[in-house]
């Protein structure tokens, strides 16, 4: 409030805008996984079934590749990306190791309910270097975990598959209900994707990780209706001030 | 698929209980619930050789003493002369048939078959097709019975040539697609290979003679098939995720054991036929420092060899993968096995350590500057129903309104400000950054920015009356040095489904050519992550009051502002003060506030909002020289 001898002016609010709580959840991954030395690289939406399937080690019978898994576009000639992991595959081939990349952005996958969309988000991470090995993949995973939910949070790790990562991992944190809720996939990376990449996996090993944007906000923000986050609905929108 | 314990521990020496059971499954990758002492098992797709009672048993085998020797037929079984034409020896390399013909009265089910249909709530068929569903669940190789007086003459397995009705023995009627795996006998499709028979050729209660087909498919020919067909097969989810190619024997002379415990054998007959090529045991050498490698652990050969040898694994100078095993190929395998035995929140963590990377988000300064002036990011779906000239079509979409991948953002965010309008917004600012993909000759990428505003410029005294514009975007772009002139489009309200005519301003750029304009833009408002615990929305109608108060004695007028900012009650949901005039002469000063109301579970009443305005109005009406029109 500002007023002078004769006239009193009030002071002008001005609305702050938001940004939208996904892009922020990804704003904060990617400063998390930079802080931690990872470097962060940008790749397409629409690719090729080599980067998003071959290169990976999914092969052509993976239920995945199946047209009720997968969009393909302009006659089956591409794909709208199913993960962000052919951004690694641009990358290993691009560069040399050692290499720590990170790649977010939007994935496709033919779901839509209240808990899946055709659309969403993930943040992934590759490092390969020699003598990288699980170990350090955990030590990696419980940074990353305590970082988002504090260190107070219980998580475990569950044997899982990916064709790209072997072993392969999920890991689960224990919700204040007492239930185990999946957070994100790991592993260390398939020597055949390594192999795919012009990468020597005799010398070199790598781990990589991937989290799903919109899980982990929901999560964070009580929210439970992931459609919630695409009705572009204002009164959701302010509440991320 | 469903685990019954107690069949489980039929085959477990030690007789864990339930819950013990459960943690050592989860400790190898094998998710599951349990309801009523069933396990509802929900395998990796790379674990086809767990999906039966032995696979799973041969798992825990690593945790507790197992006796997996069931009861088999053992005697010689004379060849079968069967006239089998397999055209498909790619998809089918091995196959084997076994004729059995039983006489007499067929017992009642004898305790464990009778178990499995109790224990799992399943329907019993007839004899062959009872037994080849305990079967299919006791060993995870699928059998399929034929009635064999329903067979004559040649039997086919070969690539469907042309689409053709199909009735499987369920009693559906579908279309086979050519080039879809099938049996045929006489030209007539009897059977769709690896995922349903056929309902001609199906045996009933009368069968006496039955011809029990035992095949190994390769999985690419079965995937995709049963979904194709909307068709819920145990046979194409085992095919699918591979199947033992060298259990054949062992599974048919189990068959002929069952068969046996219910009804006289008659005759019996077996014919195999078998690629010799097709199968090369996966063979790796035996290097636990490799293992400790991948995984960072320290384990000795000795536990490294113990713990394969009880998956199963033959150690020697190699290592040999049993034959149900098709997922091992290399030495990570091997460590994903020992990883799994360990345990792997058992594995030790080591440090994980680089020097910090540099983080220099180009956008940033950009949607910070939009947030900034009061645009709120959206982010909107890459799928649209409308046709361009360069637009991408999807060639599987999930329905008409989303077949092409959007070749602007305009329009979805005139979307957005609809849905807004429809929700009584009357100040609308949006923003969104993403890539856009034609294709001409080629696709093309462009990453762009799109703004959309409409209705009024802000909800504060100053601004309330103005409109948000094009003038108003032009000053917006001027603070940054970005000439939009030109730029600026105004939607064709005609084409709207909406009774408000308020006008929608947008403008949609190329981002690159304006990051250099942003460089140096000093952030207003942090917009870190605040993690803040969302409140659900409500959908019914806010309704607003509007107040006017004139106040005469210039010393009041903090105390009217302070106490309406101070206002909060039940269904207050936002307020603001949308007008301020001062007379310089009078000294009268007048101040309009609105006070918008709305409820999470009803639509508010008269008497409701009456009862809230009451209490927010109270204080000030106790003001000396405060006027509200209408009120006091």
């Amino acid at each position: 409030m500002s007023s002078d001898k004769d006239i009193i002016i009030p002071e002008v609010f001005n609305t702050i805008g938001s940004l939208h709580p996904i892009n922020q959840m990804r704003d904060s991954l990617m400063n998390l996984l930079s802080s931690f030395g990872f470097k962060i690289i940008h790749g397409p939406e629409l690719e090729t079934e080599e980067y998003n399937f071959d290169m990976l080690n999914i092969k052509e019978s993976h239920p995945a590749r199946q047209m009720h898994d997968t969009f393909y576009v302009q006659n089956k000639k591409n794909v709208l990306r199913t993960h962000t992991s052919p951004v690694q595959i641009r990358a290993m081939l691009e560069n040399k190791p050692p290499i720590a990349f990170i790649s977010g952005g939007k994935v496709y996958r033919k779901d839509d309910d209240a808990t899946h969309l055709p659309m969403f988000h993930q943040v992934e991470g590759i490092y390969i270097d020699d003598l990288v090995n699980f170990s350090q993949l955990k030590d990696l995973i419980y940074k990353i975990i305590y970082s988002l939910f504090g260190e107070d949070i219980e998580l475990r790790f569950r044997p899982s598959y990916f064709p790209f990562t072997e072993p392969s991992a999920e890991v689960d944190i224990l919700s204040k209900e007492g239930k185990w809720l999946e957070i994100l996939g790991c592993g260390i990376v398939n020597p055949i994707v390594l192999e795919n990449c012009n990468i020597d996996s005799d010398k070199f090993s790598g781990l990589a990780f991937g989290l799903g944007i919109e899980r982990i906000a929901m999560l964070k923000h009580g929210v439970t209706d992931i459609r919630e986050f695409y009705k572009s609905n204002l009164d959701f929108l302010n509440q991320f001030k | 698929m469903k685990i019954s314990y107690h069949h489980l521990l039929n085959l477990l020496v030690d007789k864990p209980s339930i819950e013990e059971i459960s943690d050592k499954l989860f400790q190898l990758g094998h998710e599951h619930e349990i309801e009523n002492s069933i396990f509802n098992m929900e395998f990796t797709p790379n674990r086809g050789d767990c999906l039966s009672l032995i696979g799973l048993a041969r798992d825990l085998n690593i945790f507790y003493k197992t006796n997996l020797d069931l009861a088999i037929y053992d005697q010689d079984i004379p060849y079968l002369e069967l006239n089998f034409i397999n055209k498909s020896k790619t998809e089918c390399p091995k196959i084997s048939f076994l004729n059995i013909e039983i006489e007499g009265e067929i017992a009642d089910y004898k305790g464990y078959l009778s178990d499995y249909f109790k224990d799992l709530n399943i329907n019993k068929n007839n004899l062959f097709a009872d037994i080849s569903n305990y079967i299919a669940y006791e060993l995870g190789q699928p059998t399929h019975s034929y009635d064999y007086s329903h067979i004559d003459g040649d039997l086919t397995l070969q690539k469907n040539k042309d689409d053709c009705k199909f009735k499987t023995l369920l009693g559906n009627d579908i279309t086979l697609k050519s080039s879809d795996l099938v049996f045929s006998n006489q030209g007539n499709i009897i059977n769709l290979a690896g995922i349903i028979g056929g309902d001609d050729t199906a045996c009933s209660k009368k069968t006496v003679n039955a011809l029990v087909e035992c095949a190994y498919f390769v999985p690419e020919a079965i995937i995709g098939k049963a979904i194709k067909y909307d068709i819920h097969s145990d046979a194409s989810h085992k095919f699918e995720r591979g199947v033992d190619p060298n259990c054949h024997e062992k599974v048919l002379r189990r068959f002929i054991k069952i068969v046996s415990d219910h009804a006289k054998i008659k005759k019996l007959e077996l014919h195999t036929y078998s690629d010799s090529d097709f199968l090369k045991n996966v063979k790796l050498d035996v290097d636990v420092l490799k293992i400790n490698k991948i995984l960072g652990t320290n384990i000795s050969e000795e536990n490294y060899v113990k713990s394969l040898t009880k998956l199963g694994f033959k150690i020697s100078k190699y290592i040999l993968a049993p034959s149900y095993r098709s997922d091992i190929y290399n030495q990570n395998d091997l460590a994903e096995e020992i990883a799994r035995v360990i345990g792997y929140n058992n594995i030790p963590v080591k440090n994980f350590n680089l020097l910090p990377a540099s983080n220099s988000s180009q956008d940033y300064l950009i949607r910070s500057f939009l947030v900034d002036n009061g645009f709120s990011e959206v982010i909107n779906s890459s799928f649209c129903g409308l046709n361009s000239d360069n637009s991408i079509k999807v060639d599987n979409p999930l329905d008409s309104g989303r077949q092409y991948i959007r070749t602007n953002i305009t329009n979805s965010l005139i979307e957005n400000v609809i849905y807004n309008e429809k929700r009584q917004k009357d100040s609308i600012k949006f923003f969104e950054i993403s890539d856009i993909y034609t294709s001409d000759q080629s696709i093309s990428k462009e990453k762009r920015l799109a703004i959309i505003v409409s209705g009024r410029k802000d909800h504060n005294h100053q601004d309330f009356s103005q409109k948000l514009d094009e003038k108003y975007l032009k000053s917006l772009f001027k603070e940054i040095n970005i000439n939009i002139d030109g730029l600026v489009k105004i939607a064709d309200r005609a084409n709207i489904d909406s009774k408000i005519k308020t006008p929608i301003y947008s403008l949609e750029i190329n981002i690159k050519g304006i990051y250099k304009k942003f460089e140096g833009y000093k952030i207003r408002n942090n917009t870190e992550n605040k993690f803040v615990e969302y409140q659900p929305i409500s959908e019914f109608p806010s309704s607003y009051r509007d107040f006017s108060f004139s106040i005469q004695d210039q010393s009041q007028i903090n105390k009217v502002i302070q106490s309406l900012e101070l206002s909060k009650t039940k269904f207050l949901k936002n307020f603001y003060m949308f007008d301020f005039y001062q007379n310089k002469e009078t000294k009268l000063t007048k101040i309009g506030y609105r006070f918008i109301f709305q409820a999470r579970s009803k639509t508010l009443t008269d008497k409701d909002i009456d009862e809230s305005i009451e209490k927010i109005l109270a204080p000030i009406i106790s003001l000396d020289s405060v006027k509200i029109p209408g009120i006091s």
